[in-house]
């Protein structure tokens, strides 16, 4: 299965309604989207929500087809309540669903028709960046740490055994240079990391076999 | 309007959104806004709309999202300056 995730911190000052470009809404969102935030009390969380679905669903499109780009109108995103949306797109149609904090939501994005079960559906952690610790190289490595963490439990490798590399821009986790039968996605906004990850449809040649999978159950 | 002009105004909006203030300062024409500067792809839109404004241009979705590099943003509003 195919993952994207996406994490916003809401109390990013950039982010903010009046920080942002008055013409933001209208360049990222469709006139139904826009329409909906004008119709909403929480404008704000609102507006993230869209985004991050959107977001999350290119990362799973562009694996899909790599000539895939971000443009955020054409990724027309359904909210249903607040905890999950449905995204359009001419690649494909993609389940999200939400979770977060007063400060932050996160989404995680799957195909739509994608078979969900609890062996392979996807998993995901979210973690608050320690005070004084926002330098660029210092939240690289953290994300990466978590993926390998996520990675080793689910397939019983030692984490430092795992690299996790970049192959088109797409995270991508190694183990003694083969890749591993994990679909990753990494995100990174304001004080927030964020790692998803689920097994992959099919397992990579070079014929590694995933270990137990352990109880990995992160929020 | 002169390159150097183009490519002072351009980094200078940049900058209000690099959270890379280090790599900012050595940026150069294949510097990249998001992996290189670690610009936030939500405030890459708030550069391109910047930069309509700064030019008094329009550019479409297409041309913004072909937006990777700090040279990309430059040949963009020289094309669109004419």
């Amino acid at each position: 299965m195919l993952v994207g995730n996406d994490v916003v911190d809401l109390r990013d000052p950039e982010n903010q309604p009046g920080a942002i470009h008055p013409r933001f809404d209208e360049r990222v969102f469709t006139s139904t989207e826009r329409e909906r935030l004008t119709n909403e009390a929480t404008v704000h969380r609102t507006r993230w929500l869209m985004w991050a679905a959107k977001e999350s669903a290119f990362k799973v499109g562009r694996k899909l087809d790599l000539r895939v780009r971000f443009l955020p109108r054409l990724f027309s995103v359904q909210l249903e309540g607040k905890t999950s949306a449905v995204v359009r797109h001419a690649v494909g149609r993609f389940q999200v669903s939400f979770s977060g904090g007063d400060d932050w939501v996160h989404a995680i994005a799957t195909r739509f028709d994608g078979a969900v079960d609890d062996a392979s559906g996807p998993s995901a952690m979210v973690e608050r960046v320690q005070e004084g610790r926002f330098a660029p190289a210092y939240v690289s490595a953290r994300v990466r740490s978590m993926a390998r963490a996520a990675v080793g439990s689910v397939l019983s490798i030692a984490p430092p055994e795992i690299e996790i590399a970049t192959a088109a821009k797409i995270p991508v986790a190694l183990w003694r240079k083969l890749p591993l039968p994990v679909d990753l996605s990494l995100s990174h906004h304001g004080s927030f990391l964020a790692c998803a990850w689920s097994q992959s449809e099919t397992p990579p040649s070079g014929g590694f076999t995933p270990g137990r999978r352990a109880g990995f159950d992160f929020a | 309007m002169e390159t150097s002009e183009i490519q002072s105004k351009v980094v200078e909006v940049i900058g209000r959104y690099a959270k890379d203030k280090e790599a900012l300062a050595k940026a150069t024409e294949a510097t990249n806004i998001l992996e290189d500067l670690k610009v936030n792809s939500a405030r890459l839109v708030d550069v391109i709309l910047d930069l309509e404004d700064e030019f008094d241009i329009e550019v479409e979705d297409e041309d913004a999202d072909a937006v990777n590099t700090v040279g990309d943003a430059i040949s963009l509003i020289k094309s669109k300056l004419g």
